[in-house]
């Protein structure tokens, strides 16, 4: 019996082959599975990183588009082949490569970028169009590019344009092209009436206020040697000083402050203020023949809080030409801020170009605009909204239509970014 | 060895029989709750797969989106970029914008909806409703963080639950979306 126990004969080897061989079996289907669960979640990682070279390289393209002095046409090393420029490619330190493609054409640029990682391929294609130059009322007069709201007998007469809905209400009127976001609409109610002009749905843009160097390089320093002051000079005060060159809590720094039926007269040039305030029959006339820009600098730099009014004005105050004259051509320009709500307010019988012969734009693509209590404004309007109250009137002078935005950026700004189908087979747009 | 007259003894087999016993038991017990779970297992592992499916799909659609908004957490509507010869029509086509509604019930499913891209609500203006995802704990899906200038951020929580002793399973991702918005919704 101790003998046969010590044997290697019986079932002991085979039975405990059998079980291994079972339990392997058993773990390589759990690693077969395993192995196939991570080949997909390995497979999404590298779709991401592929598609994020590719954007890497699309970026990189639109940076050295942006600083090439000379625009539509290929920036050397490459050159036109066709109507595309030749391939770049680049290297990320991840071990993704992008090779891109840009078809620049006139005051637009497309850009094909394909990032590849891990074998995984993926294929952008970005469209963008350059603001520079660009005339932003050429199609449409008043601009709010959240929402329009029309109240209490407001009346605009002008082709109006928002990426939001035109609400109206209480017995206003709109004349003129009214163009909504899509899905939105113009809605009247309560009499109001949108009675010529057609709708449409669309999307309307207006690049940000690009104020260059005038922070430092402008024309400031005409206050108040060249800007003649009418009435009691106490009531006009600039930069901290009031007329009588006396220091002034009334106005802080780049801050203009006109009230009690003072007036002061701008000639040409280019200002910036942190904030202008007519108030109490006050007014700001334009020189004859004057082309003046005001650019509002923002919030941030001018040390103001969310909801700032940068530009007030109030009973019965008034920006317009000097005596009869009409050759002016003034452009109120907001830079505002994407953090901090600006607002432009108009109110109780001010008039902004009244005569409605000249250019006046309000350029504000940042800012609330208000006007209210039978306020009257000529010219061209662009903010962020816009709400017509209280017998407020809107017309648009043709001229102002022809406002082109100054200083505006050199640069293309994206409109359009989407993915392609697949690699690059034949056009580098192909399947986009 | 032939002439070797040496059997088993009682004992030998008796282990043998035992060990068989239970082995071809342990087996077949296996087997059988192998057998009584796949259908279980499939069934999650389909949905786990329509769920990265969905993730996948939704996070281009976001990536493609200009605007995005989400009344709650099971609702989000996107009006983006798709390859379709028509919005609602499941023929491709040259890349074009529509609207899309995401809808996730009470009951753990969601569907996809894709509109023209004026459609406020649907169903005018769309195409058929289908079915994407199944079999989620709850429809507390879409996280929508809208950033300034009207841009937005969309991450997507799909949760499937625990069950029978298998852990639970979640599926996130987040998306900026990268074209310039339209405003309004």
């Amino acid at each position: 019996m101790p003998g046969r126990l010590v044997q290697e004969r019986g079932f002991a080897v085979p039975t405990v082959l059998f079980m291994v061989i079972a339990a392997f079996a058993v773990a390589s289907m759990a690693v077969v599975s395993s192995i196939r669960s991570q080949h997909g979640t390995s497979r999404d990682l590298d779709t991401k990183d592929a598609l994020a070279v590719a954007e890497a390289g699309a970026h990189q393209a639109l940076v050295r588009y942006n600083t090439a002095a000379v625009k539509e046409t290929c920036v050397s090393p490459q050159t036109l082949s066709g109507v595309w420029c030749t391939a770049a490619t680049g290297q990320l330190a991840n071990g993704g490569a992008f090779t891109y493609w840009v078809r620049p054409d006139e005051g637009a640029i497309e850009i094909v970028s394909q990032g590849t990682r891990d074998g995984v391929t993926r294929r952008v294609d970005l469209q963008a169009h350059s603001a520079a130059g660009r005339q932003p009322f050429l199609d449409f007069g008043v601009i709010g590019l959240n929402s329009i709201l029309l109240d209490s007998f407001a009346d605009v007469t002008a082709d109006t344009a928002t990426n939001g809905d035109i609400t109206m209400l209480s017995n206003s009127v709109l004349c003129g092209s009214a163009q909504v976001g899509l899905g939105h609409g113009v809605n009247p109610s309560g009499n109001a009436q949108h009675n010529c002009g057609v709708e449409l749905q669309g999307a309307v843009t207006l690049p940000s206020v690009n104020q260059g160097d005038v922070q430092t390089n402008n024309d400031n320093d005409n206050f108040f040697a060249s800007t003649p002051i009418g009435g009691p000079k106490q009531r006009v005060c600039w930069n901290g000083f009031d007329g009588n060159g006396q220091s002034s809590s009334n106005c802080g720094s780049r801050e203009l402050v006109i009230t009690h039926n003072a007036h002061l007269t701008l000639p040409s040039g280019n200002y910036s203020f942190c904030r202008l305030r007519l108030l109490q029959n006050a007014a700001v006339y334009i020189a004859s023949g004057a082309t003046v820009r005001i650019y509002f600098d923002s919030p941030e730099a001018c040390g103001y809080g969310s909801g700032v009014k940068q530009l007030e004005i109030d009973s019965n105050s008034q920006i317009r030409p000097n005596g009869n004259s009409t050759a002016v051509d003034v452009a109120l320009l907001f830079v505002g801020s994407e953090s901090l709500s600006t607002v432009i307010d108009l109110a109780s019988n001010t008039v902004a170009q009244g005569l409605c012969e000249q250019d006046f734009v309000i350029y504000a693509p940042r800012s609330d605009l208000v006007l209210k209590s039978n306020s009257l404004y000529c010219g061209a309007l662009g903010a962020k909204k816009i709400h017509v109250n209280s017998n407020a009137h809107i017309t648009v002078s043709s001229s102002a239509n022809d406002f082109t935005l100054p200083n505006s950026p050199p640069h293309y700004v994206v409109d359009r970014f989407v993915e392609c189908a697949g690699p690059v087979t034949a056009a580098p747009n192909s399947s986009c | 060895m032939a002439g070797d007259q040496g059997g088993f003894t009682l004992v030998e087999l008796l282990i043998a029989v035992v060990l068989g016993l239970l082995l071809v038991g342990s087996t077949v017990s296996l087997f059988t709750a192998g057998v009584r779970s796949e259908p279980r297992i499939s069934e999650r592992s389909a949905h786990i797969q329509e769920a990265r499916t969905m993730a996948e799909r939704l996070s281009r659609e976001l990536r493609l989106g200009s605007n995005a908004s989400s009344p709650n957490p099971s609702q989000l509507m996107i009006l983006t970029y798709v390859p379709r010869a028509e919005c609602g029509n499941p023929t491709p086509g040259a890349t074009q914008r529509c609207r899309i509604f995401y809808n996730c019930s009470t009951a753990g499913d969601c569907t996809r909806t894709e509109c023209g891209p004026n459609t406020v609500a649907p169903p005018d203006g769309c195409g058929a409703s289908t079915q994407v995802v199944a079999g989620l704990a709850d429809n507390q899906v879409f996280a929508f963080t809208p950033r300034t200038p009207g841009q937005a951020f969309v991450s997507t929580r799909l949760a499937f639950p625990a069950e029978d002793g298998e852990d639970a399973i979640t599926i996130e991702d987040g998306v900026a979306l990268r074209n310039p918005p339209l405003g309004g919704p």
